[in-house]
């Protein structure tokens, strides 16, 4: 910390000296006079002070009113003393460069009605914005670009529309003024927010794309923010998870794919609040998102910034705007779609018994079974018996204004998805909701201009208590949930999902968060500016979970144990910034430096109660309740050992420079310590630099732009941190673990050592970007496309390089050293006019290789059941290792020709799989394992078109993934999965091999335990590999917005209804199941384990919205 | 803004951590937590790995292995699933490692306490190095020669160290048990609150098993021999009376009992019982959901007549067709659950397990029958059934035995028997009493039956199965009899047998496959990351 007193005292130095003004003309006006005056004519005060001011000035005899003076003045400046003379006379200076002023009257103009039509070169523009300069009057033009405004004759009218360059018309009064407006050059004015402050984005060097809120949220049902974004920027990659609702969302979110072994979360800021959640953000509040993916842009985060970062700006109200009321809402249905379903009773029951037969087993059900299975029909044991139709609906009401000096925004949302999931009896239906209220405001006080925000969020989200989908699929189609008499029964599977959702008991996690930040800015001169920012945000989260006890028929129970348990989190996170900024112009230069100085502190603290054998119908503690012992993650605990603090102190700093807007450096650094670290280690700097380069505005390049475009090249290094790991690691310390053992029949705790690293320090990330930014046709076509390399170093992870005969597991070590390379492209077309197309399109790769493993290590193979994850140097970060399938034996001269597994001498016959022999050496063994893919997405894609006409309008927006490759085990693969836990094929597993079916895709039909089974089924191979690629068609809307001639008589501004569908169409290869589901999180630590995919199906959402403002 | 240097508040530090005596005990505690364990990565599930072993041998099979440390997949004896590379034999290597680690720490560190007093400290290292001692010697059952690691390791150190040949460890694991036991009580002596650690009778009894292990007869008889004579000396040990009772959770600490794995209700309880017991056990009762770890054909065959003979010998009356566990050593029903068997469940009550298909007379019951979703040998486990456990849970307070006194007598019996001197004065003192016991009646079960060595051995072993059955002995005496290839090849056709079930009740159930290569299997192969990464690590021959 001494290091850090020493950074503020070096700031305060800096501050001050930009300070002091350097600036000291000495104008004649200046000098200063002394007068006594009493009753003179104005004329001759004029010569009084012509004289003793050495100045001159100017004045029309007959504009002069007779009025006498009286003045006294002692060592005032000349100009003064003429400004008082003129007080109340209707008289204004104007002060010329040479020492002239002159003196003239304060002329009224007469207030006149202006009319017109405003277009652009392709037709009439409605909804153009007129006001008349320096006051509050203002106009939207209709729908045929008519305006009509009240303006003194002498006033300027001012036209802005979004996408057009802004145009002052003097009226010179005129009553008539039809305009004509240009389409913004995009690139020279688009503003794009960075770290700490905007830019222009055509200033930039490094690699940010802006997504504008209104483009990823409007219209959409989308359940989050992150939701929102996937497929809206190239290489911001997200992947969900899982479709259920919940809290948090099952996203995995990287920018430019995984650079680390650990985690690639990028980092959010949200109104320049560091670590904020985006999760609980409201999607309709974004104004807009920058994300910076490159060292340029991102390397001002410093320690945190190695994986990207996302700035999420929120909406704000305008200054001088009337109050506006918007409303949009969307409600509608989801509808799951269901991508396998279990094969019918009686044909399962067939099959069951060809298994039986292939393994030299009797049959497993009689003739007599067989016939009665046939007879009685399908059961409903099956996911369409307990997952219906859900409806979904979001809400925003916002209402914003301002006046000249103050804004202000305030808006409610609210958001609720219900789960499929058959509803609980006790606890209502499953589901999300979630409500949010914000407040923004700004207020402009003389020098000073001040912001606040306040937000509010709740999150209520009811699940069930018991993961039931997987038992649900277990079953054959003979089963069914309940019997004649309602009564709920068990069969294959020895618990009842359908009795587990209704009665079975639920988890209720309700969570606060209150988000307040305010930020002061003082101008002390117009170029320099100081302001600070603190934030902070609390939150209380708690969860109920509830456990009832169920008897079924004939036999069975669950939730024996009764439990009831509270868990609670309360979080405080704050966010203190002091910044300096100092932009000037100096004839063709430009500069802004900028340096500030932040705290961020986090203390998050967490109890918890369970208590088992409660009241089985209320929950309450009775007789023989007890209270389950436990640690941190279960049982119950205190908040001693569960209490996490972190802190972290920086400096920052960024000076760009720009020479005739065509020359463009920036050069960014930060320096942030991490109580995470050691004191030695504690300390971490960033630095970038980067340029660019508008090539289009160089003379020998003036006939391209006139013909092309604009053409504008980018680079920048630098190098990005990351400070993921958990605290306290370099302190080696012991762990109290309550429970671990007992002596006398009475528990005992136990204490285990933790390992230090004393040695720990940052993850280095060294990012080059290369980037070209183009406009063609005028404008309508842009393109932008990047190169970027990174390697990271000093990754954080456990080391690898020890035997486990070690026998401790390891802290994070700085270990690994990873390479992530890919490109991006983006391009977006626009076509103008009462048909408005706009087209965006964007793909981009990344592609990891692992450099370094761990001290000298090279590879680690974990094994994740029938599967191999190998991270091995020279490959991406993890691939999937496995035998490779050479076809089915068609005969048994085959089988005993072919090399196989030297233990199965016996037992493999026609139908069974034959493995390729890498080696040649006439058998199967570990030797003969390949790379079978890579679980990472390549290629990802994002499509928007939007398209308009005379009110009618139409939304088509697609992602997806050009190449994924997912190993995929469990029961939708393997038939009657290990035989006892699995009783029933799928239509994904049913074209198997039989002798009159040997082109088949899965080998013949075999009993756990069997030769056949272990060959087949138990062999990690490239049966289980799929081809995960696929593209989606995410969001349809088709709209119509009310004319606004229409409209204005009801004082409404825009009405707009829409159909709008999400997820209606999905082409893959991987049919049977979700290609977007993946068994790797966002940290890829080698803890994962294999996929089995059982999970919420996908949801197709259709519904309608509306979108006023009033 | 908050202080940059933040430590943790609910840790002690290596400066003030030996000075607190708790937590020396607490230290101590942990090396006793982790005796057994190893079967599922990332879990020191004791417990598990204690019962699930049964399925590496012939007692046992597990239907569904994952997560259970694979037992089925290792018995498949399949090259693609039993290999250096598997998760199970990376933890079972690991797992005793720590253990042995956890003891070192304890026995470098343990004299910065000054508070303890130098009497204590020393019973406390006896302890610990018992531990460490009975750690290696797991390690030498599964891995043959095996580094011998005797104090805390840096990384630098681990990676280099090579492996000790078996014969130096076994040496040094004598000599620490010779250690302990000098340095520990005998268990009268140790406070009421200090049951469950080891004494020196535990000590004793751990040095027989491990010369038994080694084939060194003479000096193992020495010892049980001294157990058995010297009871002032090293502790008063005695066979229950009743059989069910040495297991039973409100019986802890009995006579019988050398070793165990300390468990209370309800803070360190295990649970995995739900996966072992029949479905349907009465109204109200607690029942099992899951059958993953079933009794075989094979071992319900082994226990005897109540004649004492064989089931397969002429005259032992027994038909496999009619009341096949009708007149048979009465541990077999303490030990596995047979069709009709008559439970008595956990509210007191009686009910009639039905297990042949087709027999139950009514749903409820029919829930036992044999198939893919409940047992699928036919047979459902009864020992260590805990009816204490709470209600609906088999939450079980349990303690797990490692050594009990019938081990000792057994020891005795095999020693004697190996070195050509048993005779009915060593089997009066071994066999008969366990077999009275166990409830054997006739004189022909009882008395001396004067055989050949040979069929003495095969009588001795197969009383050891018997009697300790599912308690994780067994795949390691399959291995040191050698016989493991004869006991555990299930080829095609010739598959571990469930009861005579199938078919209509005409032919036994065919279980699963296995493998047993004597030129590989007898010893488990030295992980894949261990040789990685340590390059003066050797693999074992035909891995």
């Amino acid at each position: 910390s001494n290091k850090f007193s020493l950074m503020l005292k070096w700031t305060i130095i800096l501050t001050f000296a930009l300070c002091i003004k350097v600036s000291a003309k000495s104008y004649s006006q200046n000098v200063k006079i002394n007068v006594d005056l009493k009753n003179m004519p104005l004329r001759e005060v004029f010569s009084v002070l012509e004289k003793k001011g050495s100045i001159r000035i100017l004045f029309s005899e007959q504009d002069m009113p007779d009025k006498l003076v009286t003045l006294k003045a002692d060592s005032i400046p000349v100009i003064d003393v003429l400004e008082k003379a003129i007080t109340n006379l209707n008289l204004k200076l104007k002060v010329y460069d040479n020492g002239l002023i002159a003196v003239a009257p304060i002329v009224a103009a007469a207030k006149i009605t202006v009319k017109g039509v405003v277009s652009d070169p392709q037709g009439v523009l409605p909804g153009v914005s007129i006001t008349v300069k320096g006051t509050k009057e203002v106009t939207i033009s209709d729908a045929n670009g008519k305006f009509s405004i009240n303006a003194e004759s002498n006033s300027i009218l001012v036209f802005t529309s979004i996408g057009y360059e802004p145009l002052e018309v003097p009226v010179d009064g005129k009553t008539t003024l039809n305009v004509t407006m240009q389409p913004s050059n995009k690139n020279l004015n688009e503003v794009v927010v960075i770290g700490y402050g905007t830019a222009r984005k055509v200033s930039l060097t490094g690699a940010v794309d802006r997504v504008s809120g209104s483009q990823a949220v409007d219209g959409r049902p989308v359940t989050g923010a992150i939701q929102a974004l996937q497929g809206e920027s190239p290489n911001l990659i997200i992947q969900q998870r899982g479709w259920s609702p919940s809290a948090g969302g099952s996203y995995n979110i990287n920018i430019r794919g995984t650079g680390t072994t650990g985690n690639n979360d990028p980092l959010i800021v949200i109104d320049g609040i560091i670590g904020g959640d985006i999760n609980t953000l409201n999607p309709s509040d974004i104004d807009n998102i920058s994300v910076l993916k490159d060292a340029g842009s991102a390397a001002i985060y410093g320690s945190r910034s190695a994986n990207g970062v996302i700035l999420v700006t929120t909406k704000k109200g305008k200054l001088g705007t009337k109050p506006s009321i918007a409303y949009n809402g969307i409600y509608g249905t989801q509808v799951p779609h269901f991508t396998f379903h279990p094969v019918g009773a009686y044909e399962n029951a067939l099959d069951k018994n060809m298994s039986m037969a292939n393994s030299g087993k009797p049959p497993q059900y009689t003739d007599q079974q067989l016939a009665d299975i046939k007879a009685k029909g399908d059961g409903d044991w099956r996911l369409e018996t307990i997952m219906h139709n859900a409806p979904q609906t979001n809400q925003n009401l916002t209402i914003s204004g301002g006046s000249p000096t103050n804004t202000y925004l305030m808006s409610f949302g609210y958001f609720d998805q219900r789960n499929y999931l058959e509803r609980s009896l006790i606890n209502g239906t499953y589901g999300l909701r979630r409500f949010n209220f914000r407040l923004n405001q700004t207020a402009i006080l003389g020098n000073f201009s001040t912001g606040w925000n306040l937000t509010y969020a709740k999150i209520q989200y009811n699940e069930p208590f018991n993961d039931v989908v997987g038992d649900v699929l277990r079953a054959p189609l003979t089963d069914s949930f309940q019997d004649a008499q309602g009564r709920y029964i068990t069969g294959f599977v020895p618990s009842n999902p359908l009795d587990l959702l209704r009665n079975g008991g639920f988890q209720f996690t309700n969570n606060d968060e209150i988000n307040g930040s305010f930020n002061v800015a003082y101008s002390i001169t117009p170029a320099f500016k100081i302001r600070a920012v603190f934030g902070g945000t609390v939150k209380a989260n708690t969860q109920l979970q509830r456990q009832v006890e169920l008897d079924y028929y004939p036999t069975g129970q669950s939730n024996q144990s009764r439990q009831t348990a509270n868990y609670n989190t309360k979080s405080l996170a704050t966010n203190t910034n002091l910044i300096a900024e100092y932009t000037k112009n100096f004839g063709k230069h430009y500069l802004n430096v900028l340096v500030g100085l932040a705290n961020e502190s986090y203390t998050s603290e967490g109890n918890g109660i369970r208590k088992s054998l409660t009241d089985s119908l209320l929950g309450i503690p009775t007789t023989g309740t007890i209270i389950d012992p436990g640690n941190t993650n279960n049982g119950s605990y205190n908040s001693l050992s569960n209490t996490i603090e972190t802190s972290l102190n920086s400096y920052f700093g960024r000076v760009s420079y720009a020479f005739a807007n065509k020359y463009f450096l920036d050069g960014t650094f930060r320096g942030d310590a991490s109580s995470n670290f050691p004191k030695n280690k504690r300390w971490g700097f960033f630095p970038s630099i980067g340029g660019s380069w508008r090539l289009s505005e160089e003379e020998f390049m003036s006939n391209y732009k006139e013909k092309v475009g604009d053409l504008r090249v980018r680079a920048n290094y630098g190098v990005l941190g990351s400070q993921n790991v958990n605290a306290y690691q370099f302190i080696s310390s012991f762990n109290t673990n309550a429970n671990v053992y007992a002596f006398n029949n009475t528990a005992t705790a136990g204490a285990t050592r933790n390992l230090a690293n004393a040695g720990l320090t940052w993850e280095k990330a060294a990012t080059l970007d290369i980037g070209a930014d183009a406009t063609f046709f005028n404008g309508q076509l842009t393109l932008g496309a990047d190169y970027f390399n990174k390697i990271t170093r000093d990754i954080l992870a456990p080391r690898q390089d020890v035997p486990t005969l070690f026998g401790s597991g390891f802290p994070s070590y700085n270990v690994s050293k990873v390479q992530d390379r890919g490109w991006e492209v983006k391009i977006t077309y626009a076509t103008r006019g009462t048909f408005a197309q706009n087209f965006s399109f964007s793909i981009s790769d990344a592609k990891s290789k692992l450099l370094a493993f761990s001290y000298g290590q090279t590879e680690n193979v974990f094994q994740r059941e029938e599967f191999e994850f190998v991270r091995r140097v020279g490959y991406p970060i993890t691939v999937y290792q496995g035998y490779k399938t050479a076809g089915l034996y068609q005969s048994q001269a085959e089988v005993d020709s072919y090399p196989r597994f030297a233990n199965y001498t016996t037992g493999l016959g026609p139908g069974d799989w034959k493995f390729v022999d890498k080696n040649h050496d006439g058998k199967i063994d570990a030797q003969d394992k390949f790379v079978l893919g890579d679980p990472f997405p390549r290629y990802t894609f994002g499509f928007n078109y939007n398209a308009a006409y005379k009110g009618f309008d139409l939304t088509i927006f697609i992602q997806g993934v050009l190449k994924r490759s997912a190993l995929i085990r469990g029961e939708l693969i393997e038939p009657y999965h290990f035989s006892n836990y699995g009783g029933t094929i799928y239509d994904s597993n049913s074209d198997f091999w039989t002798p009159q079916n040997t082109n088949a895709k899965y080998p013949r039909l075999a009993e756990n335990g069997t030769v056949a089974n272990n060959n087949d089924y138990r062999t990690g191979s490239d049966m289980y590999l799929f081809n995960a690629a696929y593209g989606r068609l995410k969001n349809v809307q088709i709209g119509y917005s009310l004319p606004v001639g229409l409209l204005s008589k009801i004082s409404v501004k825009k009405a707009r209804v829409y159909f709008t569908a999400q997820n209606i169409l999905t082409i893959s290869p991987l049919k049977f199941t979700d290609p977007e589901g993946t068994e790797f999180g966002n940290n890829l630590d080698n803890t994962v384990g294999a996929n089995s995919p059982r999970g919420y199906p996908v949801p197709v959402f259709y519904g309608m919205g509306l979108d006023m403002t009033f | 803004c908050k202080k940059i240097d933040l430590t943790p508040k609910d840790r002690y530090t290596d400066d003030n951590f030996w000075q607190v005596n708790a937590n020396a005990f607490n230290a101590l505690a942990t090396c006793y937590s982790q005796q057994i364990s190893g079967g599922q990565p990332g879990s020191s599930s004791a417990a598990q790995a204690y019962f699930y072993n049964e399925a590496l041998s012939d007692n046992a099979f597990c239907p569904l292995d994952v997560n259970v440390g694979t037992p089925t997949q290792i018995s498949s004896g399949s090259d693609a699933n039993f290999n250096p590379g598997i998760n199970r034999v990376k933890y079972e290597w690991g797992s005793y490692y720590t253990n042995i680690r956890s003891c070192n720490l304890f026995l470098e560190n343990i004299d910065k306490n000054t508070t303890l007093g130098a009497t204590l400290i020393g019973r406390m290292k006896g302890e610990a190095r018992y531990l460490r001692a009975h750690a290696l010697f797991r390690l030498t059952n599964f891995f043959g020669d095996v580094p011998l690691i005797t104090k805390v390791l840096t990384p630098e150190e681990a990676k280099v160290i090579a492996k000790t040949p078996k014969a130096d460890v076994v040496k040094f694991i004598l000599s620490e048990l010779d250690a302990a036991a000098a340095a520990l009580p005998k268990k009268e002596d140790l406070a009421a609150a200090d049951r469950g650690r080891v004494t020196k009778g535990a000590a004793k009894a751990m040095k027989a098993r491990v010369l038994l292990y080694n084939n060194q007869w003479a000096e193992c008889a020495a010892v049980c021999e001294d157990l058995m004579n010297n009871q002032a000396e090293n502790g008063t040990y005695a066979l229950q009376a009743s059989f069910p009772d040495i297991f039973s959770a409100t019986n802890k600490y009995n006579s019988e009992v050398i070793a165990d794995l300390g468990y209370q209700q309800p803070d360190r309880t295990w649970g995995d019982w739900g996966d072992f017991g029949p479905f349907y056990t009465g109204p109200g009762a607690t029942a099992s959901s899951v059958s993953n770890l079933v009794p075989t054909q094979d071992l319900v065959e082994s226990f005897l007549t109540l004649d004492g003979k064989n089931i397969f010998e002429p005259g032992s009356g027994y038909d496999e067709n009619n009341a096949p566990y009708a007149n048979r050593d009465p541990r077999l029903g303490y030990t596995v659950v047979y069709d009709k068997y008559v439970w008595v469940n956990n509210l007191g009550n009686s009910q009639v397990i039905y297990i042949k298909p087709g027999t139950a007379p009514d749903p409820t019951n029919k829930k036992n029958e044999a198939g893919p979703t409940a047992t699928t040998s036919g047979y459902y486990w009864r020992k260590y059934y805990d009816p204490t456990a709470p209600k609906g849970t088999f939450s079980s307070g349990e303690n797990l035995i490692i050594q009990r006194w019938a081990e000792v007598l057994l020891m005795e019996a095999e020693a004697k028997t190996m070195l050509g001197q048993m005779d009915a004065a060593v089997w009066d003192k071994t066999i008969k009493p366990l077999r009275v016991r166990a409830g054997f009646t006739k004189n022909t079960a009882l008395n001396y039956p004067g055989n050949t060595t040979m069929k003495m051995i095969d009588q001795v072993r197969n009383e050891r199965r018997c009697e300790l059955a599912f308690e994780s002995l067994r795949y390691d005496d399959i291995k040191r009899w050698k016989i493991a290839e004869t006991v555990l090849n299930h080829q095609p056709g010739n598959e571990v047998r469930g009861a005579k079930f199938a078919a209509g009740n005409t032919a036994f159930i065919k279980l699963v496959v296995r493998t047993f290569n004597p030129a590989k299997h007898y010893l488990w192969p030295i992980p894949t990351e261990s040789l990685q990464t340590d390059p003066n690590l050797t693999q074992n021959p035909g891995w």
